[in-house]
């Protein structure tokens, strides 16, 4: 069985709808997004299906320009994706303006970003609270205490963002990311801009919340060490999904990841 | 030279926030060189010695506070400009550029864009200043035979003077952007607006006292004087106002905390994200702020200055001469344009300041901000700037007024209201519009393109 029977293979079980998935915390059925006017037209998404199971963490991957973010984006409801539906806890994403898409997911979406987005005028720990007094939800502040002290801050409370490390910032987004008990968190190139070492603590500390929580994490990289940290990788190219890999280790989703440039470098630019 | 380069690049890239720069410097240019072609045509050939005192003395009222305001207004939005610029600026110092070669290619913008903006100022200039002039001969305080010249005098005064105010803006604010380390502005946002320099707090201070002494000696020694009395009481609205101006970011932290508690019940989120944002980046508050101050300062004075003196001349029966009208339209005219000015740097500041934070509304949007929490909190802050520019531009106002009141002594005419309620309303329509406009075109940009790399 050659590389592209296997990934055909892997495609038909990551979007196997027999698994009872309409009960998972996200579920995305046949998502497209197309950028720029007809004449020129660029997809981005050319019809995702899969599922993410509650407590799973889950590694997007794919080469620049694969759709990873885009999928990211549009599954969040930080973007609108031009076709298809996603389903947060069996209930489907209501694609309004963007005030009701806000008002869905602020409450079941969690977000880390690679530019770790605190805002500055803000405390650490009022950057954990934040999501949820824009809620108007009640702030538990001894929870979101406990929370920065489980990230390694317990001393930082008060310190703005700009008095931190890349590191301790990515650490507080964490903990902001946490603090509403989401249904689902997403982040994007998480360790996209630390070094080595707080790459490692940020990646364990997601790791940890999949763990101790059950929390359901959905992660878009293009670090394979990064990848290794997941459950299982689903691997991304011209808008697809093209493969998925469970139990990953770095070498494995390299090879998978050069295979996919190959691939791509012998179908020539599209 | 690759510099220069650069400044012209940038120049052609952010022609947004240059925008602002430049209307402020035409405006201001435009009052300066209009009033100063007044000494032009003073100096003029076949000009009586009275005439070209009258001339010279009018010119020199408006010069001197004209000149403050302006460098004041064009200093205040080449600030918030340049300080928008921390993350280019950083980038730049990152690939080696030393703060002096940052500092020469700040200047250089400003610099170009001030000489387009004042070269474009002449001809409005000339008009206006001609104009003036023709209401100075038909109230018959000039002889008609004077002819009007624009020359030398206003040109250097005002070119000189618009590139003077930008330059000494721009170098303090490269200063500042030069003290600043380069992880600091790469990590997002890290303009220092807490800090309020010593300088500043002494030089409003002197400010408002020569304001105070101002208004005193209008109630005491120079009681009577008649127009420079006048003149007096109006300096002592516009030392007060700018003192009080400058000394607006101590008064904003002062009251921010007492707001933030009686409103904290109704405001929710969008109070929560407003205040913070007053408390942490006061300075760009301030930037709305100031020129309420000095519009509502100047206006409300110079209007109600005016109506006591014509109630004490109609109680002492005295009536006015065509010399008093003239007097007061030509007061008018001045203030009229100065406040003008003040506005128009008012809806510039708004309108810059919310259009350069879209990539901050577009963080608090993914964090879970609706446009709605959004937009209210950018209304509270603009309602607490405008309204504390409000108190504070009356209270420089009433320096002034209650010197001049007590000096005409025995005069106490009643108080109308009117004008005054008409200033609040025209201070709070223009800073709302002009920055919920703003915020409403920063808010059109998708969110996920709006929190990356800001471009204005």
């Amino acid at each position: 069985m050659n590389a592209a029977q296997t990934d055909r293979m892997d495609i038909l079980t990551s979007s196997d709808l027999t698994r009872h998935a309409t009960q998972d915390p996200l579920r995305v059925v046949g998502l497209t997004k197309t950028y720029g006017p007809p004449s020129n037209r660029v997809t981005a998404l050319a019809g995702v299906t899969t599922s993410f199971a509650a407590g799973t963490f889950t590694a997007i991957m794919g080469p620049s320009g694969s759709g990873k973010t885009t999928l990211l984006q549009c599954a969040s409801g930080l973007d609108r994706p031009t076709g298809g539906t996603v389903h947060v806890d069996g209930r489907e994403f209501v694609q309004g303006g963007e005030a009701a898409a806000t008002r869905f997911r602020r409450t079941r979406i969690g977000f880390v970003f690679q530019q770790y987005n605190l805002l500055p005028t803000l405390t650490a720990l009022q950057n954990v609270t934040l999501p949820m007094r824009l809620a108007g939800r009640k702030v538990n502040r001894r929870q979101c205490m406990d929370l920065l002290d489980q990230v390694g801050l317990a001393g930082f409370a008060d310190r703005r963002p700009t008095e931190l490390s890349g590191g301790q910032q990515q650490r507080v987004a964490i903990a902001r990311a946490l603090a509403s008990r989401p249904s689902i968190v997403f982040a994007d190139e998480p360790t996209g801009a630390l070094d080595g070492t707080s790459a490692a603590e940020v990646l364990s500390l997601l790791r940890r919340a999949v763990d101790a929580y059950g929390q359901t994490m959905v992660m878009v990289t293009h670090d394979p060490i990064a990848a290794a940290v997941a459950d299982s990788v689903v691997f991304l190219a011209d808008g697809r999904i093209v493969g998925t890999m469970r139990d990953p280790s770095a070498a494995a989703v390299s090879e998978q990841m050069l295979r996919l440039d190959l691939a791509r470098r012998n179908d020539g630019p599209r | 030279m690759t510099l220069l380069g650069l400044a012209f690049n940038s120049l052609r890239f952010r022609r947004g926030s240059f925008t602002a720069t430049f209307v402020n410097v035409f405006l201001g240019a435009v009052v300066l060189m209009s009033f100063a072609s007044l000494f032009d045509t003073a100096s003029g050939v076949g000009v009586s010695p009275a005439d070209a005192s009258s001339l010279t003395t009018i010119a020199g009222a408006v010069g001197g506070w004209g000149l403050v305001i302006v460098g004041f207004g064009v200093a205040s939005t080449m600030n918030l400009s340049v300080r928008q610029r921390q993350a280019e600026l950083a980038l730049l110092k990152a690939t080696g550029a030393t703060p002096s070669q940052i500092g020469r290619m700040i200047i250089g913008e400003g610099v170009t864009v001030s000489i387009l903006a004042a070269g474009l100022g002449i001809v409005p200039a000339w008009l206006i200043g001609r104009a003036v002039l023709g209401a100075l001969t038909s109230t018959d305080q000039i002889a008609d035979d004077v002819a009007y010249r624009f020359g030398p005098l206003a040109l250097i005064a005002g070119l000189s003077m618009t590139l003077l105010a930008t330059v000494g803006a721009t170098a303090i604010t490269a200063r500042q952007a030069g003290q600043v380390s380069v992880r600091e502005t790469l990590s997002q946002a890290a303009t220092n607006d807490r800090s309020i320099g010593r300088g500043r707090i002494i030089a409003g201070s002197l400010l408002l006292v020569v304001g105070i002494a101002c208004s005193l000696t209008t109630a005491t020694v120079l009681k009577d004087e008649g127009f420079t009395t006048l003149s007096i009481a109006g300096q002592a609205c516009i030392a007060s106002a700018i003192g009080l101006a400058l000394l607006s970011p101590l008064a904003l932290r002062g009251l921010i905390r007492p707001v933030d508690l009686a409103t904290r019940s109704f405001t929710g989120a969008a109070g929560y994200l407003a205040t913070t944002t007053i408390r942490e980046h006061t300075r760009q508050t301030t930037t709305i702020t100031m020129p309420v101050i000095i519009l509502t300062g100047l206006a409300t004075g110079t209007i109600y200055i005016q109506k006591i003196q014509n109630a004490a001349n109609a109680a002492d029966g005295i009536t006015v001469s065509a010399d008093d009208k003239g007097v007061q339209t030509l007061n008018f005219i001045i203030v009229g344009m100065i406040a003008l000015f003040a506005a128009a740097v008012l809806i510039n500041n708004c309108v810059a300041s919310m259009l350069a934070r879209r990539q901050e509304f577009g963080v608090a949007r993914k964090l879970g901000a609706t446009p709605g929490q959004i937009l209210r909190a950018v209304t509270f802050e603009t309602i607490f700037a405008a309204a504390s520019g409000l108190a504070l531009g009356s209270i420089s106002a009433a320096i002034g007024i209650a010197g001049f009141r007590y000096g005409r002594a025995g005069s106490s005419p009643a108080i109308d209201a009117v004008p005054f309620l008409a200033i609040i309303i025209t201070v709070v329509i223009l800073t709302i519009t002009a920055s919920l406009s703003a915020a409403h075109r920063s808010l059109a940009v998708p969110m996920i393109q709006a929190a990356g790399t800001a471009r204005v």
